[in-house]
């Protein structure tokens, strides 16, 4: 299918269509913080903790900073993170997955443990131990989040592998020459990126609450703004002021709205056999 | 948390085969909407709001900790009290994982729905309450008992989270401060508890296999 036909078949999903606007909206929000956000994040106001109100949409907090420019550059932290990590995991996962499939044997049943391993630990447990151990920092969260998604996409990959590597077009690349590497990355990958595209979806999604997660527990990066430490600054307040809690937690619930809509549209047109119920 | 996960079981997959009875009618639309929305909110986040609706707002619940501080109950009132803190907890841990197991229950029920020996239960004249409950459910029911095995993990991240909202002394906010205060001897105790429980959980899905499924079978 072109590029034309599968936009058009997306389409036909209008949830995942809007989603999918929303989300370019969040990412131009994020770009150009400085431009959009009517005040600057970290100055400080004299009207403490209010509600909603003309001069600041989103209320203040209780040193007067505006929330609403809090939130806009607050989006930063949880896109970047969201896609980086990701990145990180699926090029673990789609190396462990694709070797791991591919040459099946003892490679498989070593790198499969591994991965089981991985799965069967409370994951966000070990995002914590990473997180206070290498302390702060947004490279290292990418990192900790990003090394910790990648058994799903290496099962996703291997299954795709364990069944390409026995079609006749794998058999004739080998035939006529073709390296391991070749074949695996050239010839059997390709086929395998559609299930890994919807992996990616879920992974994100997974990532940003991650992210939310760690940041509310204060592992965050303390220099950048971020919903999670928003809502943990929320949390001191809450008694006081229900606003400061309500709209970071507004905008990272819809983000994840949008990348999980995002990505079934994706599963209905790459999967056109499973969506059609 | 066990409760949190025991109910959320049971009534994600009513709320999932009630949808799945007639898709796309209002009942189904608004549990998917429901669910939908369930799976995208963090349970931190809807545990602060709903401390700040129903403790802080409305005043019904206790919005911190695990029991009334200086106040000595005794049996019924122990219980009532304990109960009265744990509600908002349970609640913000139950809708997440309520959410995912409705959706899964819906998704395979229609899935089910489709299948040769379903089309003849009807055809045999069965009426639709026997063809749900002893011909869909127990087939539609494998794949989300799987779910609900792996989600035990995911249980214990959000009880982190929701602890450290409502200030409930429990596992996850004991791992998370032998974590930060490096109590490694702690760390690791709890470590293997919860990994204990997780394949401990696992076993029983295991099991629910075999009653779900006679043709599992498991063999030495």
């Amino acid at each position: 299918m072109s590029w034309h036909q599968l936009w058009r078949q997306f389409r036909k999903n209008r949830a995942a269509e809007i989603s999918l606007y929303l989300i370019l909206v969040f990412i131009l929000t994020a770009a150009l913080a400085d431009a959009v956000s009517p005040y600057d994040p970290f100055r400080l106001g004299d009207d403490t903790l209010l509600g909603p109100s003309p001069g600041h949409w989103m209320g203040t907090d209780d040193l007067g900073r505006d929330t609403l420019s809090r939130v806009i550059y607050g989006t930063r932290v949880p896109l970047i993170v969201g896609f980086l990590a990701t990145a990180t995991s699926m090029l673990l996962g789609i190396l462990i997955g694709a070797f791991s499939g591919y040459f099946g044997g003892r490679t498989d049943v070593i790198l499969m443990r591994a991965t089981e391993y991985v799965l069967v630990v409370p994951r966000f447990f070990l995002a914590l131990l990473g997180g206070a151990r290498l302390v702060t920092g947004i490279v290292k969260i990418v990192l900790v989040i990003g090394l910790l998604g990648w058994p799903e996409a290496a099962r996703v990959v291997r299954a795709q592998f364990l069944t390409f590597r026995e079609r006749e077009f794998v058999l004739a690349a080998r035939a006529i020459g073709a390296s391991h590497i070749k074949v695996i990355f050239g010839e059997i990958l390709p086929n395998a990126i559609p299930p890994a595209v919807v992996v990616a979806s879920i992974l994100i999604a997974r990532a940003i609450l991650l992210e939310a997660g760690l940041s509310f527990l204060g592992l965050g990066d303390p220099n950048l703004v971020s919903w999670g430490s928003l809502l943990s600054e929320a949390q001191e307040r809450i008694s006081a002021s229900v606003w400061l809690a309500l709209f970071p937690g507004m905008a990272l619930s819809l983000l994840v709205l949008c990348v999980n809509l995002f990505g079934d549209g994706i599963n209905d047109v790459l999967n056109p056999k499973l969506g059609k119920r | 948390m066990v409760p949190a996960l025991l109910f959320s079981a049971t009534v994600g997959i009513l709320l999932g085969v009630l949808s799945a009875r007639k898709p796309y009618s209002l009942a189904d639309n608004t549990i998917s909407v429901f669910s939908l929305f369930g799976y995208c909110v963090p349970a931190f986040w809807l545990g602060q709001m709903l401390m700040a609706a129903f403790a802080i707002e409305l005043g019904w619940l206790p919005s911190q900790g695990m029991k009334t501080v200086g106040v000595d109950l005794q049996g019924v009132s122990l219980i009532i009290d304990r109960t009265a803190h744990l509600a908002l907890p349970f609640a913000a841990l139950a809708i997440r994982h309520l959410a995912v197991n409705a959706r899964m229950m819906r998704s395979s029920m229609l899935e089910v729905a489709y299948e040769d020996f379903v089309t003849v239960a009807r055809a045999k004249g069965l009426d639709e309450k026997a063809v749900i409950a002893h011909h869909m459910v127990p087939n539609a029911l494998m794949p989300v008992v799987t779910i609900i095995g792996v989600d035990v993990g995911f249980l214990f991240t959000g009880s982190v989270l929701v602890e450290s909202v409502f200030g409930w002394p429990g596992i996850g906010r004991l791992m998370y401060e032998s974590i930060v205060k490096r109590d490694y001897p702690v760390l690791m105790g709890n470590f293997f508890i919860t990994t204990v429980l997780v394949v401990v959980v696992n076993l029983i899905v295991d099991l629910i296999y075999l009653w779900l499924d006679p043709r599992v079978k498991y063999t030495r």
